[in-house]
């Protein structure tokens, strides 16, 4: 398994049990299981870029 | 302001036979015991059913992914906290000791990958259970809650 594998699946585990934690009503819950899961991706990605260009 | 005192008045009316009458410590050791199990006795079966799913496929993935269920080390400090870590996906945990997983692979190119999802399973079902006590309490107002007091607050005015 990849290491962006890995994230991806972390990500679609975790962010809809925040969801759940942190909103009520499912549609909240929806739109912030989508929000929380593109976050999780999005700022690994972005940190991995960073970290990337920073080490050359 | 109706609408206020009609909330007030839902927090502080428990209903006959409702939750608010049992141990919320009942709820919490549900929880404890299967993830979601908690919110589930709560009537909260949705909610309950996503838990359930989430922290037990993580937890599945984490002993795929040839992670270690951590052993109780006192000299280790460290390695004693993951392991209670670990210890709070209840049902889970347990099973997975019974059947002899869970003993890890530091070869394997997945195990760390492993033992963090096993942590994170455990960690957020000790948050799962937290959530469950407030609901329990009613310091975590419900959706149902929230209707409950705008009808109260409809048929207040």
């Amino acid at each position: 398994m990849s290491h962006f594998a890995a994230l991806v699946l972390f990500a679609a585990l975790v962010s809809p049990a925040f969801a759940c934690l942190m909103r009520e009503g499912w549609a909240a819950r929806l739109r912030f299981t989508a929000w929380a899961f593109l976050s999780f991706v999005g700022f690994a990605v972005g940190i991995g870029w960073i970290m990337y260009l920073a080490g050359g | 302001m109706a609408e206020a005192r009609a909330r007030a008045s839902a927090r502080q009316e428990p209903r006959a036979g409702s939750r608010e009458e049992s141990n919320p410590l009942l709820y919490c050791a549900l929880g404890l015991a299967v993830p979601g199990l908690g919110h589930i006795a709560l009537g909260r079966r949705g909610t309950g059913a996503v838990f359930l799913v989430s922290i037990g496929l993580l937890f599945v993935c984490g002993i795929r992914m040839e992670g270690e269920l951590f052993p109780f080390e006192a000299a280790a400090p460290l390695t004693l906290l993951a392991g209670m870590a670990e210890m709070g996906a209840g049902a889970f945990y347990v099973a997975a000791r019974m059947l002899g997983l869970g003993a890890g692979n530091p070869e394997a190119p997945t195990y760390e990958y492993g033992y963090a999802f096993l942590i994170v399973a455990g960690l957020l079902n000790m948050l799962v259970v937290l959530d469950a006590w407030d609901i329990a309490t009613g310091a975590k107002e419900s959706a149902d809650d929230t209707a409950a007091a705008g009808e109260a607050a409809s048929a207040a005015r």
